[in-house]
């Protein structure tokens, strides 16, 4: 089976392209803009469809399509069809900048892959369940709501299977190291803390993200600044975090990567502020914040998983971590590291068979050795099904 | 030496008169409805010698309030203060320990619209009482002055310098008085140096509430930030929130962003949430006694506590090896329930509760862990009035220009 895999980001299509036998993509690449138009969008879809035709037999039979965004209407992954997009599209007016090119990017795919089965996976739908107490804030609107949104980054950790307790439930800190990090805690498979809110805004600071604040600020920097709501949140989301820690353009990846963790048993070291000293202080810091309360949620720990582009440059954060959060019992097992490297497009991939099989589709006249109970089951998928 | 107490809110004015260094209390009170006229009468609640009288009199503005608190005093066998000792909730950068008040004003006038239900009115106190009684010595005791020591990664946002340096936004942290005062006596009940004590301080009050984490006797951090509007959910504050649905509120209400402040300050938290009462204890009084709101009002509850659980979680795992958990203020001392559910299930940190102490706590300060539990969990009564009183014979015991009289 050929899976075709699209990532819609706010300037650009990602895509990947898998076929039956390999779990490693043929084809990764992406191409720039995001068209918000029909015609534009059909030729965008095309130009990738010649490029898998290049790069393989056929064209794609599966199409799986990811959105930031589902809301508490999309708890998994969907096929799309009429009725689905548009219930997809009510969502418009809660995350406008996500759900229209992602809906016109679905609208055209049915139609430029003829015959393949499109579905869509939604970041928000593994968090669409967690408790009452977690998602609610301290406001009147009970229509405003936490998620995550790297919900498919956590939902791959929670089922690896490297860490897991023989007996009792798994507790697992999930730390998704992407450009806006994300903490989610995890028992076996259900989320019941993340480190995101109402939007991505909230929670750890991100590569241009403020993270956590205090509301009061914002009424602050209208009050005194003058700002509209607008060029606030133009600050908050592009002008803050580590761009505003650093005073220049960073990536997570190069923080986590430079910094010797090991530096930090004894504390954080002073560093003035501007320099990536400070910065690193302050992102760790915060992470071993919301990794305790993670702990607190689930009453324990038994593993860290690291998912994300910046894995492997965050492995030394991870044992730091562990070491922070080892019981006060001597008796209890120091956490364990794992390290997800699976990509988001392999993760996407996987979902797509998945949910494929589950609505009974006809892509089950393919090879079972793409079948979720199979002995090549992906693995995101094997304890999840079992 | 007399320490009048002054404690002034944005329409009432509390006050203890204490002898240091016995720590006596002579006299207190509190006058209600302070400022313009209301559908009550204005009044004074004094308590002198175990008593308490109720005085109906007109008071305009906290110098009239103060004014007859001092003619209460000398009514009570002639008591009189020696010094005058304010709380003051913000300090902002300037204040970073408890100051004696003189003749520059300006630094104090700097951090008056930092807080601007609480400092205005202390501040316009200080003057008046300047004014009346020149002689007499006045110290200034900020909240935020005991966060001084929280470090600069734990107090940064991650906003542009120059949005951070020109509204001087950091974590500033508040009920320091109280955090201070519990800590010192956790340290004084364990038998061990303030200097080497490792903790996490509940000050749960029915009204605002707060985690602080202690390194070595110093706060290093605090679940309040900038304002006392971040943290926990409080009676009528939201606590954290999303910075978006902030932006929202204020594109809803048409950037009215008085409007937008009186819903988070004053409309949200556990009010919003019951629609009744801001008070939890009502919350938790209303889900035994059953009924049909007997599931909403569990998950408020559940809520409630599920935010300082994981500020609880959070703050443990940053102090490294704690000593003790302490739970102060109206819920912290009189609420087992809230003890219970915060402490059980974290054996992970070490913290194993007696339910049977828990219950019966006896007499405060009191140890509520079982044998067996690494960190202790102690109950201690906060007592602000005192600490402030402490503080501004400290000060005044090393301040070499005031003549105080005895």
């Amino acid at each position: 089976m050929n899976t075709l895999v699209l990532i819609p980001r706010l300037r650009r299509l990602e895509y990947a392209f898998f076929s039956d036998d390999d779990r490693k993509a043929l084809l990764e690449s992406h191409l720039d803009g995001l068209p918000s138009e029909k015609g534009a969008m059909m030729d965008t879809l095309r130009k990738i469809r010649a490029d898998c035709i290049m790069f393989n037999a056929g064209p794609p039979d599966l199409v799986v399509i990811r959105s930031a965004y589902g809301g508490a209407a999309f708890a998994r992954t969907m096929r799309v069809d009429v009725e689905m997009l548009s219930r997809f599209a009510d969502l418009a007016a809660k995350a406008p900048m996500h759900v229209p090119p992602v809906h016109l990017l679905a609208q055209a795919s049915l139609q430029a892959f003829i015959g393949a089965v499109v579905v869509m996976a939604f970041e928000t739908a593994f968090f669409v369940d967690l408790p009452d107490r977690e998602r609610r804030y301290g406001i009147a609107d009970d229509s405003v709501r936490r998620f995550g949104y790297h919900g498919l980054y956590h939902q791959a950790a929670g089922t690896e299977r490297d860490g897991c307790r023989r007996n009792g439930p798994t507790r697992t800190l999930s730390l998704c190291l992407e450009p806006q990090p994300e903490l989610a805690a995890i028992i076996n498979h259900q989320p019941v803390m993340v480190t995101s809110g109402a939007t991505p805004l909230e929670g750890l600071p991100g590569e241009t993200t403020c993270g956590e604040l205090d509301p009061a600020i914002v009424l602050t920097m209208a009050r005194n600044l003058g700002w509209s709501p607008e060029q606030i949140n133009n600050v908050l989301t592009r002008q803050s975090g580590l761009y505003a820690l650093l005073g220049r353009p960073s990536h997570l990846g190069d923080l986590l990567g430079s910094y010797n963790w090991s530096m930090k048993e004894g504390g954080f070291p002073a560093a003035d502020d501007g320099t990536p000293g400070a910065a690193y202080n302050i992102l760790a810091y915060r992470i071993l914040l919301v990794a305790g309360a993670g702990v607190a949620t689930m009453g324990g720990l038994d593993r860290i998983v690291l998912s994300g582009r910046y894995t492997d440059q965050g492995r030394d954060l991870g044992q730091w971590l562990a070491e922070k959060l080892r019981s006060a019992d001597a008796d209890m097992e120091r956490p364990k590291v794992v390290l997800c490297r699976t990509s988001l497009s392999r993760i996407l991939a996987d979902q797509g068979v998945v949910a494929a099989y589950e609505d009974n589709d006809p892509l089950r006249r393919f090879s079972s050795t793409t079948a979720p109970h199979g002995s090549h089951a992906p693995p995101s998928m094997q304890n999840r099904t079992s | 030496m007399n320490i009048l107490v002054l404690n002034c809110g944005s329409s009432s004015l509390k006050y203890r008169l204490i002898a240091m260094p016995g720590e006596k209390e002579l006299a207190g009170g509190e006058a209600q409805r302070v400022g313009p006229p209301t559908a009550e009468p204005a009044r004074i609640h004094h308590r002198v010698a175990g008593t308490e009288q109720v005085i109906t009199v007109g008071m305009p503005d906290h110098a009239a309030a103060f004014d007859e608190v001092i003619r209460l005093l000398a009514e009570s066998g002639g008591l009189a203060p020696d010094v005058l000792g304010h709380r003051l909730v913000h300090g902002g950068d300037r204040f970073c320990g408890s100051t004696i008040i003189d003749d520059d004003m300006e630094r104090l006038h700097a951090v008056k619209d930092m807080a601007p239900l609480h400092n205005p009115p202390a501040i316009g106190l200080i003057e008046a009482c300047k004014r009346r009684y020149p002689d007499l010595p006045q110290v200034a005791v900020f909240d935020t002055a005991f966060h001084s020591t929280i470090p600069s990664y734990a107090s940064t946002y991650a906003l542009p310098k120059t949005v951070r340096r020109d509204l001087e936004i950091r974590k500033y942290g508040f009920h320091g008085t109280s955090h201070q005062y519990v800590v010192a006596e956790a340290a004084k009940h364990l038998g061990k140096p303030l200097e080497q004590l490792n903790a996490v301080s509940c000050h749960l009050g029915s009204g605002g509430a707060s985690l602080c984490a202690i390194v070595r006797g110093r706060s290093v951090d605090n679940t309040m930030g900038y304002s006392p509007l971040q943290g926990l959910v409080m009676s009528t504050r939201c606590g954290d929130l999303d910075p978006a649905v902030t932006l929202q509120l204020l594109h809803d209400h048409v950037t009215d962003i008085d409007a937008v402040e009186k819903v988070l300050n004053q409309k949200s938290g556990i009010l919003s949430l019951s629609g009744t009462s801001a008070d939890i204890r009502d919350v938790f009084a209303g889900m035994s006694v059953g009924g049909k709101d007997q599931e909403r009002l569990r998950e408020i509850a559940s809520l409630y506590l599920w935010r300082i659980r994981k500020y609880l979680g959070a703050y443990l795992a940053t102090v490294g090896k704690p000593d003790a958990v302490i739970f102060t203020d109206t819920i912290g001392e009189t609420m087992p329930a809230v003890r219970y559910a915060l402490c059980a299930d974290m054996w992970w940190f070490g913290l194993q509760l007696d339910p049977q102490r828990n219950t019966s706590p006896g007499k405060l300060p009191a140890d509520i862990s079982a044998d067996n539990s690494p960190v202790r969990i102690l109950v201690i009564q906060t007592n602000e009035e005192l600490a402030i009183a402490r503080q501004t014979y400290d000060l005044l015991q090393t301040s070499t220009n005031i003549s105080v009289r005895i």
